[in-house]
């Protein structure tokens, strides 16, 4: 019953009118940066940083929340309609949103992102107000050894996401963790496959990858072919509606997306895009017929979009009750607090429960006021579709140039999304699947990483990956699935 | 190489005709400066403390100069990339760079193809800050009552301290490679990406202790405990924790950021930027915000600033040989 009175202390900051208000400025334009491919979150929320020390900071502080759970539904739309993965974690919902798009079923697919996100998020919020100081001990039981092991399991799941040839997405997953060794070593400093460029100092730019392999290698291809077979749907609020058998199976594969996508919010860098993957690969094996999935299958959509909202929201556990900031975003998050003389950190919530509560009152709020928001929006976007494409490609190119720009301000990163757009295409002509490359690439620098500071806190002793519990859990699940599907196999 | 040759080249006779247009005629600059608006670049991602510092500032400063100040932020690199990019940038004013203890002080001496050189691409215009940093035990190290008896532990049992730091060749692995020789232990480094990573593994007992400027909060609520500050005296926002030095360690430490502008600024324009900041770090709200945050702030005169950059560009360079961080 302390949750109840708690929520509403919140509710008494954030339904105010002036807290609405500036709940409303954050989700749409975050929403609005979502959309656009590239441009995330983050130069919204530092452009709007300083008008922060003008107003209430739980007022500011719910603005840039919003920003950056609006960006999370905003993001689909272009992975959706034009296969462009805005972020890492949208690449996943391009594996079946595009495909619905084709089929003339983009509103169907839109509609029910925004439905699956709000669940997830949904899901997300309900455990931060309930369980977020318990939670962040969860986050400080993983060390370098269980990272490192979570992550191989989700590497593991990744080899499963691209399709029936495992060893066509095997040697992805190669080439995606070569490709994650470009940068700056975090061990020793050094930097490896950099060839004299600063631009690539911290590594290859993931949006780019990520654009280029699955976007604009699709425009290349469509150009080339001249095969842009997309069929146009007439647009009426029912066609955006899903069968009752869709339904059906939307319902579980978003409980199972958010359950992933909120475990995987409370671990301060595991992000996203992994909870994505892993939320599809599990769909993936859960389904009878596996081989209807990369044609526009509805449960592979929803249970990842479900999957990283519930990460958006979940993310705020450790960024306020540990001061972690999970990625770049959220960094900027705790500076605007402590611009405040507010500290994240484990005394946070009890030192300012009002602006806690407030805060977690404003997500449902922002919520809502994001599905309201999205779902007029499908039949606009849908009709995008039908511009001609000698028309609409050349403005899509632009915008991503734009949008890849925007994250580094740097020219490379658009020569890069532009030659991985050719390799995307060259490797979709040769049936090697786009999706294994991008979670190998995410996961890349993490697990060396990891694996190199667990061996150096165990002085070279292997055994540290078996002896925690975590770590060794993980490890056994690779192995008992590996053994599912070699003897599955057999039969 | 020829074009820095004569990027360097011309940026001298600018600055010697700017010397001469000093004495000649005083008023001519600052009546037309600025014009438009002028840009901070930042060679780090947003959300950082040299973001935040600069943020702060470029409302006031905006103000006093009447037209908007822009932070640019030019991530990449360990901040090298951001700051070349200034070093290139005209000398006219419009373009300003913070810098600080990493990329004005220690990359030079870390980084063999650097493409900027701290005094001969800038000019200094003021120092904004002097950080103290805090060396902080976490659950791990527990039974540690205070330096001495960290140090007497580590004689002990070599292999008895694992420190973490923002990463290689970071202030603050530099700051505990120094502590380290002058206490005559072992000590075994643990990098991390930044220092929020760095503090989450010592709150969770991975490694045992770490020098850093961002744990203050931490060591307030009680997650993390204080051994030592690395500043010449005791800080405001922990006045029960002694110095280094007060321990028998004769190790003074401090970050620092500063405003730099490429090299042959209008000295009339580099006055007036020191003239504003130096009055708006004098504000006692401004005072009051950066004590919050353990941010000492510092002005002064640009010559004060510069006389601080070559000391330190010879005090780091010794420290990053000592600690073998040298690489590429």
């Amino acid at each position: 019953m302390e949750l109840l009175s708690n929520l509403a202390d919140g509710a008494s900051i954030a339904l105010s009118w002036s807290a609405i208000f500036y709940c409303f400025i954050g989700v749409s334009l975050g929403m609005v940066v979502g959309v656009l491919p590239g441009i995330g979150p983050l130069p919204a929320i530092a452009m709007l940083l300083p008008l922060t020390f003008y107003i209430e900071p739980s007022e500011a502080i719910i603005m840039l929340a919003g920003i950056y759970y609006g960006g999370q539904y905003g993001g689909s739309t272009a992975s959706i309609l034009l296969n462009l993965p805005g972020t890492p974690a949208a690449a996943v919902t391009c594996l079946e949103g595009y495909p619905m798009a084709r089929n003339g079923r983009a509103s169907v697919a839109l509609f029910m992102t925004a439905i699956a996100s709000l669940v997830g998020s949904m899901v997300g919020i309900v455990l931060v107000a309930a369980f977020a100081p318990v939670l962040a001990r969860f986050a400080l039981e993983f060390g370098a050894a269980e990272y490192f092991s979570l992550m191989v399991f989700a590497l593991f799941a990744a080899a499963a996401v691209g399709g029936s040839d495992m060893l066509k997405s095997l040697s992805m997953v190669v080439i995606g963790l070569i490709l994650g060794i470009v940068g700056q070593d975090v061990t020793s400093g050094i930097f490896r496959f950099t060839f004299g460029l600063p631009a690539v100092a911290d590594g290859l730019n993931i949006v780019a990858v990520a654009m280029g392999v699955f976007g604009v290698s699709e425009i290349i291809s469509t150009i080339a072919m001249r095969s842009h077979s997309t069929s146009f749907e007439r647009f009426t609020f029912s066609t955006m509606l899903p069968t009752r058998e869709e339904w059906r199976r939307s319902v579980p594969a978003m409980g199972r997306g958010s359950a992933i996508g909120a475990v995987a919010g409370i671990l301060p860098g595991a992000g996203a895009a992994m909870a994505s993957f892993m939320a599809y690969a599990v769909e993936l094996r859960l389904s009878r017929v596996p081989q209807l999935f990369g044609k526009g299958r509805i449960e592979g959509l929803t249970a990842p979009e479900s999957a990283n909202n519930a990460t958006a929201q979940a993310a705020f556990i450790p960024t306020l009750t540990l001061g972690v900031p999970g990625d770049a975003v959220m960094a900027v998050m705790i500076g605007a607090l402590m611009i405040h003389g507010i500290t994240p950190g484990p005394t946070f919530i009890a030192e300012n429960p009002t602006m806690f509560w407030g805060l977690v009152v404003s997500f449902f709020v922002g919520n809502l006021l994001l599905v309201l928001l999205n779902i007029p929006f499908v039949g606009i976007w849908t009709r995008l579709l039908q511009v001609p494409y000698n028309a609409l490609f050349p403005i899509i190119l632009v915008l991503v140039s734009i949008g890849v720009y925007s994250i580094n301000s740097s020219v490379v990163d658009i020569y890069l999304v532009l030659g991985f757009g050719i390799f995307g295409l060259i490797m979709a002509r040769l049936g090697f699947p786009p999706a294994p490359l991008v979670l190998a690439f995410i996961l890349s620098p993490m697990m060396e990483e990891n694996f190199r500071r667990a061996l150096l806190l165990s002085r070279g002793d292997f055994s540290t990956f078996v002896t925690s519990p975590i770590s060794a859990a993980f490890l056994g699940l690779c192995i008992v699935g590996l053994l599912v599907m070699v003897l599955s196999r057999k039969m | 190489m020829t074009r820095m040759l004569t990027i360097t080249r011309r940026a001298l006779m600018l600055a010697g005709t700017a010397a001469f247009g000093l004495s000649a005629a005083p008023a001519l600059a600052q009546d037309g400066w600025p014009q438009q608006p002028v840009n901070i670049i930042v060679p780090y991602p947003p959300g950082g403390n040299t973001d935040l510092i600069a943020r702060t500032l470029a409302e006031p400063l905006s103000e006093v100069l009447g037209q908007p100040v822009v932070i640019e932020n030019r991530g990449g690199a360990g901040g090298t990339v951001g700051v070349g990019e200034a070093s290139r940038a005209e000398p006219d004013g419009y373009t300003l760079v913070v810098g600080d203890i990493a990329t004005m002080g220690i990359n030079p001496h870390v980084y063999d193809n650097l493409v900027y050189d701290p005094l001969e691409d800038f000019d200094p215009v003021i120092q904004i800050t002097s950080i103290p940093l805090v060396m902080a035990v976490g659950p791990r190290l527990e039974e540690v009552a205070d330096l001495p008896d960290l140090i007497a532990r580590a004689k002990e049992d070599p292999e008895y301290i694992d420190y973490a730091s923002a990463g290689v060749g970071t202030a603050q692995h530099l700051a505990f490679e120094l502590f380290r020789s002058l206490a005559g232990i072992e000590a075994l480094h643990i990098p991390y990406q930044g220092s929020a990573p760095a503090r989450t593994a010592l709150m969770s007992g991975e490694v045992g202790v770490m020098i850093d400027g961002t744990v203050v909060p931490m060591i307030k609520d009680g997650t993390l405990r204080a051994l030592a500050v690395t500043s010449e005296e005791r800080v405001a926002a922990l006045p029960d924790v002694p110095t280094v030095r007060e321990q028998g360690v004769d190790m003074v430490y401090t970050s620092w950021h500063g405003i730099m502008a490429p090299k042959g600024t209008d000295p009339e324009i580099i006055e007036t930027v020191n003239g504003a900041l130096d009055e708006i770090l004098g504000r006692p709200d401004i005072r009051e915000r950066f004590e919050a945050l353990n941010i000492g702030l510092v002005g002064g005169s640009p010559e004060d600033f510069t006389a601080f950059v070559t000391e330190q560009a010879g005090t780091l360079g010794e420290l990053v040989e000592m600690s073998g961080a040298s690489r590429n």
